[in-house]
C-alpha cells in the first residue's frame, strides 16, 4: 500500500473519445515481477540482488515465522537465496537489450518458472540452459496468467524479435489479468497496471463460462503460429510432470501417504529436494504445506520441456 | 408448441463440456468459425431454420420488420430491388471455403458492414475491393461482430487455409464485447463443433457491463489483438479501419478519414431538421446510395436514420483501404 501510494500515475479516461482516438494503437508493455503494484522505474528491487522476493509467499517475514518451526536439517536454515531482477523486472542476469534473441531460448510461466523459493541455479530455467548449452532467458511473472504470458511473449516478439525456441508453462486458466488500468506517468513509458490474483483468491466470475477457456485456446493458437517456424515446448498447466519418488518407499506418492509415517531422510529429502522454500504453513504430523516445487521438480520440468521440444 | 419441442431437442441434444470436471479431456481444442449462423445453435442447423438452401433475404426478423414498416419516399430502390443473402454451410456470406484458392484471394473481415447487411452482394465493401483488386476478396463479416470475432476468424482462416494474398480489416466498435458462454459439440458428428458466444453490443447490452474496468479490459484485449495481426502479417499485404465510424458527408468534420462527395449543386449535407429543405435528387441519392436498406427510422424533417452503409460508402471504403495497405503493393 504503501509502495503504490507513493508513485505518481494517471488514470486514462476511455470515455473521452479523442483520447481513445489517440490512444487506439499504442505500445505493449511489460508485465514483469515488479510492476503490477508500481512503476519499475522506480521500484526498489530493480537490479538489485535481494534475499527474498515480495510480491510472492518467499518472504523474509515468512521465512521467518516458518523456519521457527521446520526440523534442524531444512537446507534454508543455512543457505540463502538470491534473487537479482533486471531492468524490466525479470529473473535475468542480463537486461533484454543485451540478448542475443535469435541464439537464445526463452522460458515464459508464472512463479513456477520465476524460481520462487529456489535459487536461480536451480530454476527450471537454468537447468534447461545446462542441458543446451543455449542461453535460456526467463520471462516469467510471478502470479502471472495465460494472458500475462501471452502480453510478454508479444512484447518481445512485437520489440525484438521471434526467439531461437520458447518453454511455456501455462498457467491455470482460472488466473486472469484483473483490474487492469492503463497508466500514464510523465517521465516513464505507460503502463497497464494489473492485479495478479492468486488461485486460491480467484473469485467465482472468473469461471462462470467458457471464456478464460476460450481465451486460452486463442493465445495458444496464436503462439504456436508465430513460432511456427521456430522451436516450441509447451506444459499446459496444471499437467505438470513430477520425478518417481523414491523406490525405497514403494507405492508411497509425493503428496499422498502420511508425513508422520515417512522416515527422517525422506522428510528432509522431501522438504530440501521436492519443494522450495516458501513453505507457509508446517505441522510435525500433516508435513509442509503451499510451497512451490523444489529442485528435483524443475529438473523434471527441465528434462520434459527438452523432451518436448518441436 | 411442436416447434418449441423441436427446439428443446435441439438445444437438449447438443453436448456441453463441463469445465470443473472435463477440462483435461477439452484442454487443447481448434479453433472455429464464429459466424451468423452459430450464436447460440450449430451453423447448420440455423441455416436449415433461417435459409432456403443457404439463400435468405432477410437476415433476421427485425430486418424484416425494418423493411415492412419502412415508409420511405416511392425513389426508395428496395422497394424494387430484392437483397439476396447468399451463405456458404459456415455461415458466411462467401463461396464454400474449401473452393477457394487463398494464395490468390483476399480476405475482408469485419462486422455488419463488411457482411454488407441492407445491401446486395455486388454493393458490399468485400466486392468493391474485388472489381479494384481484379482478384476476389472473401467475406469474413459477421453480423454484431467484435474484434474478438474478427480476430478468431483471422486466425481461423489463416491456420485452417494458410495465408491469403492479403486482408482487409475493418475493426469493429471498440466497445463491442463477446461472452464465450461454451464449447458445443455434437456426437454423431453431424454438426460442426463450435464455441458459443453472446455478442454484447451497446444499445442492446446492460449498461452497467461497461463499466470502468470492462473498457480497460476490451482496450487492452483490441490493442494486443492489432499487435497479433501486425506480428503475423508482418510480411504479407494488410489494410486496416481501425473502427467504423470513418465516414461524414461534412466537410468540416475533420476526425472522419472519409468525406462522401455530395451531389452536384448542393453544397453542404443535411443535418437534424433540414431534411425538408433538400430537393427529391439529394434525398434520393442519399436514401439509395448513402444508406443501405435497412432504415429503422425516417421522418421528413431529419431524413433516414440508423441504417448500415450504403453502397456509395463502401465504393469510398474499399478505395480508402486501398490507400492505406502496407507490406508491398496489393498489386
Amino acid at each position: 500500500m504503501g509502495i503504490t501510494s507513493k508513485f505518481k500515475s494517471e488514470s486514462f479516461d476511455w470515455y473521452d473519445k479523442t483520447k481513445e482516438r489517440t490512444h487506439r494503437d499504442i505500445p505493449l508493455n511489460w508485465m514483469s515481477n515488479l510492476n503490477s503494484h508500481t512503476w519499475v522505474e522506480q521500484h526498489p528491487d530493480r537490479c538489485k540482488t535481494t534475499p527474498f522476493l515480495e510480491y510472492s509467499p518467499d518472504t523474509k517475514l515468512n521465512f521467518q515465522k516458518i523456519s521457527k518451526v521446520l526440523p534442524k536439517y531444512w537446507r534454508w536454515h543455512n543457505e540463502t537465496i538470491d534473487y537479482y531482477l533486471n531492468n524490466e523486472g525479470f529473473r535475468n542476469n542480463v537486461n533484454f537489450d543485451e540478448v542475443d534473441w535469435e541464439n537464445s531460448y526463452v522460458i515464459l510461466g508464472c512463479s513456477n518458472v520465476v524460481g520462487v523459493g529456489v535459487p536461480f541455479e536451480e530454476t527450471i530455467g537454468y537447468y534447461i540452459e545446462q542441458k543446451l548449452k543455449t542461453p535460456v532467458i526467463n520471462m516469467a511473472s510471478a502470479g502471472g496468467s495465460c494472458q500475462t504470458v501471452f502480453n510478454n511473449f508479444m512484447k518481445m516478439v512485437t520489440d525484438y524479435t521471434v526467439p531461437k525456441g520458447c518453454f511455456i508453462l501455462w498457467p491455470e486458466p482460472v488466473r486472469q489479468l484483473d483490474d487492469l488500468h492503463y497508466l500514464k506517468h510523465p517521465e516513464f513509458d505507460d503502463d497497464w497496471r494489473r492485479t495478479d490474483i492468486h488461485p486460491a483468491n480467484i473469485k467465482d466470475y472468473h469461471i462462470h463460462d467458457a471464456k478464460p477457456f476460450y481465451q486460452r485456446n486463442l493465445i495458444w493458437k496464436t503462439v504456436r503460429h508465430i513460432m511456427a517456424n521456430k522451436q516450441l515446448s509447451e506444459i499446459l498447466h496444471p499437467d505438470i510432470p513430477m520425478p518417481d519418488w523414491d523406490p525405497l518407499v514403494p507405492g508411497t506418492s509425493i503428496f499422498g501417504g502420511s508425513w508422520e509415517d515417512l522416515a527422517e531422510d525422506l522428510k528432509e529429502k522431501y522438504l530440501n529436494d521436492y519443494i522450495a522454500r516458501d513453505i507457509t504453513y508446517y505441522d510435525s504430523k500433516k508435513g509442509p504445506e503451499n510451497a512451490h516445487r523444489g529442485r528435483k521438480i524443475n529438473q523434471t520440468i527441465a528434462d520434459y520441456f527438452i523432451k518436448g521440444l518441436k | 408448441m411442436i416447434l418449441d419441442f423441436v427446439k428443446f431437442i435441439n438445444t437438449a441434444m447438443r453436448k456441453r463440456i463441463d469445465w470443473f470436471v472435463e477440462e483435461q479431456d477439452y484442454r487443447d481444442l481448434g479453433m472455429t468459425w464464429m459466424s451468423q449462423g452459430n450464436r447460440g445453435n450449430f451453423t447448420e442447423r440455423w441455416l436449415d431454420k433461417f435459409t432456403k438452401n443457404g439463400v435468405c433475404h432477410f437476415m433476421n426478423d427485425d430486418e424484416r420488420r425494418i423493411y415492412n414498416q419502412a415508409k420511405l419516399p416511392n425513389y426508395w430502390r428496395f422497394y424494387q430491388e430484392l437483397i439476396e443473402y447468399r451463405f456458404n454451410s459456415d455461415g458466411f456470406r462467401a463461396p464454400e471455403f474449401d473452393t477457394i484458392d487463398w494464395k490468390n484471394s483476399y480476405v475482408i473481415l469485419g462486422c455488419s458492414h463488411v457482411f454488407g447487411i441492407g445491401n446486395p452482394y455486388q454493393d458490399t465493401i468485400g466486392e468493391f475491393l474485388s472489381e479494384e483488386l481484379s482478384a476476389p476478396v472473401i467475406n469474413l463479416g459477421v453480423y454484431g461482430a467484435g474484434f474478438e470475432v474478427i480476430y478468431n476468424n483471422f486466425l481461423k482462416q489463416i491456420r485452417t487455409y494458410g495465408k491469403a494474398k492479403g486482408y482487409f480489416f475493418h475493426w469493429s466498435y471498440p466497445n463491442r464485447k463477446i461472452n464465450v458462454l461454451n464449447y458445443f459439440y455434437d456426437d454423431d458428428n453431424n454438426y460442426k463443433d463450435y464455441w458459443d458466444r453472446r455478442d454484447e453490443v451497446p444499445g442492446t447490452t446492460s449498461a452497467k457491463e461497461f463499466s470502468d474496468e470492462y473498457l480497460n479490459n476490451q482496450m487492452y484485449k483490441r490493442n494486443i489483438i492489432f499487435h497479433s495481426v501486425r506480428e503475423i502479417l508482418k510480411d504479407t499485404y494488410y489494410s486496416e479501419v481501425k473502427e467504423p465510424r470513418t465516414w461524414t458527408i461534412h466537410e468540416d468534420k475533420k476526425d472522419c478519414a472519409i468525406t462522401v462527395k455530395l451531389p452536384e449543386g448542393i453544397d453542404v449535407g443535411h443535418v437534424d431538421g433540414t431534411w425538408i429543405d433538400y430537393p427529391d435528387e439529394y434525398k434520393s441519392w442519399y436514401i439509395n446510395e448513402v444508406c443501405a436498406r435497412d432504415i429503422v427510422k425516417y421522418n421528413k424533417y431529419d431524413g433516414p436514420k440508423g441504417s448500415h452503409f450504403g453502397r456509395e460508402v463502401n465504393k469510398l471504403l474499399a478505395k480508402y483501404f486501398i490507400s492505406e495497405g502496407v507490406n508491398g503493393n496489393h498489386k
